[in-house]
């Protein structure tokens, strides 16, 4: 048992120690400024998204507002596009979606059934569509009200913090944990971990991703970073956009 | 008064030079001593325990070779495959194809005495086992014919794993046990494979479909206590399928593949759903429900205190929260996951319709940096009390059903017969969830393409399993669609340096790609 402990020794942790910084502006000039130390990742999407769904930019841009973003970078914008348009072509729902495919108005799709000598008469169903509103949701999982930096997060029991979303009020947990390195436990570097919680507090059900470089002080938010390997909506995207186009049909 | 002095001095001396005596020479005896608790080469050989003791012992051997440093996952799926490195520079070596990095893995891994252990004890119970038959009342003459005939096949099933590391291999049959120690050169892979095709081809004649029945015990246990555990006929024909394929020889390996599909009730070998391949209790596990349906493995028991470290993937690929490490060794990007399953409805990673999420079976954790790999996942015996000492019971996996099969799709259409070929990768792909393909609509009538399909299925079915990196190379001889991989293939560089510690044999020198 001795021996076993000195295992770890193998693994050489590689997540980048990443140290407090600070940024002179807001959040919307930290997604746009190219210069800042971003690891090296754009926010475009992230950026039309704000743009497009209304009162976004301004409930951002609020005086006494105060935000905690989990910065999406383009890959996994670009990841969830590319898994929902490989499952539509599998599934033969239809060609390619944008980004742009998602950010149309809500609209209404009538359905009519016509009479066939039954006591009803035409039946006519609406069916609401609103996908932005969908993407609203999904992207607002990433944007929290208030300060939710590495410091607070470390002041909670385990170390894990659950936050209601900007919008609709879906939970979404922030955990930090020390990393067992050279055989100690928590002797590492720390890592931190950004999950869906698919609503339920086992963690088991959560989907987790990772965040490359927290702490980010900006002027009206603290900004996190999350792996270019996390998938955009973690696994809800496709699910949500799967058919578009195919509104007539029944799902 | 001198005088007695003088005498004193000399009793002195003399007592003194005596003491001296015994104190200087009381060791030696110690040397002479023959220890009590040494297995002396005359006292085996006499039961049926020490041939049952043998046997186990090659089997260990075997089993040894390709378990140490993970062999068989970093030879069969880390080069050139589909994993990637997350620090591990020594794995990385292997990803580029550097194996003569220093390393010492990299050394370690080409050094073959390890193997030639495994052989010569298979050579020593070959040649004594008989002597136990006089000895023992109780070790009849069937007893001593499946043994020898395991013993064969699996000295065979060695060097067939040898040729493919490092192609010609010196080939020696007789143990030497007689003190004399010769060098021997290497001799031809085309020879050693025959070889091995003519020692598996006779010892299927002597081996049954079940060692042992309910009123005929071996060792003790009947047939179906064995299964999935030690090796019958059917493992000797799959070992001789996969032999005849990594020679090219696709009538032969027709030939196997039929006999052992026809005959897998037999043995009760049965197609295996997803969620038994990867559970924790699943064919990987060694006493599972599904363990005769693995037709050459070699176990590390937990309940017999043989479950180990080092020898499994989960070593290479686990990470928390199932096991106490922070990231995993090796892992499949998140990419290249979904360029490799990309039909959406695949059970293994694709999209559970009922829940939209994706599947689970090989891939967890996949929204993180480093998606793991857990399609195997033996902690302890599958059902650890908790996760913190990790030490793995999965087996080695060499072969099963769903290999077999598809092997035989590979074979039919070398053969010409891509719509039979057709048949069988529908039976894997229905198993998986897939659909089923026809070669008019979804191959155009295209041979190539089938083939290629049956590749892409062995590389999702098999994944994890060592077959990664020699599937490319008969995938290449057959399609001859990548040019440096046909040029690694020339100039053998497929095969892996040997280590210099072997070169004390004068007779050896290093594979001519790697000089």
């Amino acid at each position: 048992m001795l021996f076993y402990a000195c295992q770890d020794y193998e693994s050489v942790v590689s997540y980048t120690p990443v140290t407090e910084d600070h940024y002179e502006g807001t959040l919307l000039e930290f997604l746009s400024d190219k210069s800042a130390d971003r690891s090296g990742h754009t926010f475009d999407s992230m950026l039309i998204i704000i743009d497009a769904i209304p009162g976004l930019r301004e409930e951002l841009e609020k005086e006494d507002g105060y935000f905690t973003l989990f910065a999406v970078p383009d890959e996994c914008f670009e990841r969830s596009f590319k898994q929902l348009n490989a499952y539509r072509a599998n599934k033969n729902l239809g060609g390619e979606v944008s980004l742009d495919d998602l950010l149309v108005e809500p609209f209404t799709v009538e359905d009519t059934i016509i009479n066939r000598g039954d006591r009803i008469d035409t039946l006519i169903t609406r069916y609401n569509y609103d996908y932005r509103a969908q993407l609203d949701s999904l992207f607002c999982r990433y944007i929290f009200t208030g300060m939710n930096d590495t410091k607070k997060i470390l002041g909670e029991d385990d170390h894990s913090l659950s936050v209601e979303s900007l919008k609709n009020r879906y939970q979404m947990n922030m955990a930090c944990h020390f990393l067992p390195s050279s055989g100690i436990v928590s002797g590492g570097t720390m890592a931190f971990k950004f999950s869906d919680m698919n609503e339920s507090k086992l963690s088991e059900r959560w989907e987790t991703t990772d965040v490359i470089q927290h702490d980010i002080y900006a002027h009206n938010a603290v900004i996190h970073i999350i792996t270019e390997q996390h998938t955009f909506g973690f696994d809800k995207f496709i699910y949500y956009f799967k058919n578009r186009g195919n509104e007539y049909e029944k799902e | 008064m001198f005088d007695n002095l003088y005498q004193k001095t000399i009793t002195g001396l003399i007592l003194c030079s005596v003491a001296c005596c015994f104190a200087f020479s009381s060791c030696d005896d110690f040397l002479d001593v023959e220890s009590e608790r040494v297995a002396k080469e005359d006292q085996q050989w006499e039961t049926l325990e020490d041939t049952r003791a043998a046997l186990m012992g090659v089997y260990g051997l075997v089993r040894a070779a390709l378990a140490e440093n993970n062999t068989h996952w970093i030879c069969g799926d880390l080069r050139a495959g589909d994993f990637s490195v997350t620090s591990r520079k020594d794995l990385q070596s292997v990803v580029d194809n550097d194996l003569k990095d220093p390393y010492s893995l990299l050394k370690d891994i080409s050094n073959w005495r390890r193997f030639y252990s495994a052989i010569n004890a298979a050579s020593i119970f070959i040649e004594k086992a008989p002597r136990t038959l006089e000895k023992d009342r109780s070790y009849s003459e069937q007893n001593l014919r499946y043994d020898i005939a395991q013993a064969r096949v699996l000295r065979a099933f060695t060097y067939f794993y040898m040729v493919r590391i490092w192609g010609d291999v010196p080939l020696i049959t007789y143990s030497y046990d007689n003190g004399s120690f010769p060098e021997i050169a290497r001799t031809d892979a085309e020879v050693v494979l025959s070889f091995v095709k003519n020692e598996l081809k006779s010892a299927i004649k002597m081996l049954p479909f079940e060692l042992g029945t309910s009123s005929n015990l071996y060792y003790g246990r009947q047939g179906s206590d064995w299964r999935g555990i030690l090796l019958n006929k059917l493992s000797a024909y799959a070992i001789l399928a996969h032999v005849s394929a990594w020679e090219g020889n696709y009538a032969d390996v027709e030939t196997y593949t039929t006999y052992i599909m026809d005959n897998a009730t037999r043995i009760n070998a049965r197609y295996v759903s997803v969620a038994d391949l990867t559970s924790t209790g699943g064919i990987f596990s060694t006493y599972s429900d599904w363990r005769s349906s693995r037709l050459v493995s070699f176990v590390f028991p937990f309940r017999d205190s043989e479950s180990t470290q080092c020898g499994h993937l989960e070593q290479l690929t686990l990470a928390a929260p199932m096991v106490q490490k922070s990231i995993p060794d090796m892992y499949i990007s998140n990419n290249l996951l979904h360029s490799i399953f990309n039909e959406v409805d695949d059970q293994r990673y694709g999209i559970d319709p009922k829940s939209g999420k994706y599947y689970t079976n090989y891939i967890n954790n996949t929204e993180s940096q480093y998606p793991v790999f857990s399609k195997v996942k033996v902690i302890q015996d599958g059902e650890p009390r908790n996760n913190d000492y990790a030490v793995f019971g999965s087996v080695i996996l060499f072969s099963r059903l769903e290999d077999i099969v598809l092997l035989r799709a590979e074979a039919l259409c070398a053969n010409n017969r891509p719509e039979e070929a057709l048949e069988h990768l529908n039976t894997i792909r229905e198993a998986r969830g897939l659909k089923v393909v026809s070669y008019r609509k979804d191959f155009e009538n295209n041979k190539e393409r089938v083939i290629q399909a049956v590749f892409n299925e062995r590389r999702r079915e098999l994944m994890g399993e060592g077959w990664r990196w020699y599937d490319l190379i008969r995938e290449q001889k057959l399609l001859k669609k990548d040019p440096a991989l046909e040029e690694l293939i020339i100039k053998g560089g497929i095969y892996w340096p040997v280590d210099e510690d072997i070169f004390i044999n004068s007779l050896i020198s290093q594979n001519s790609y790697w000089q």
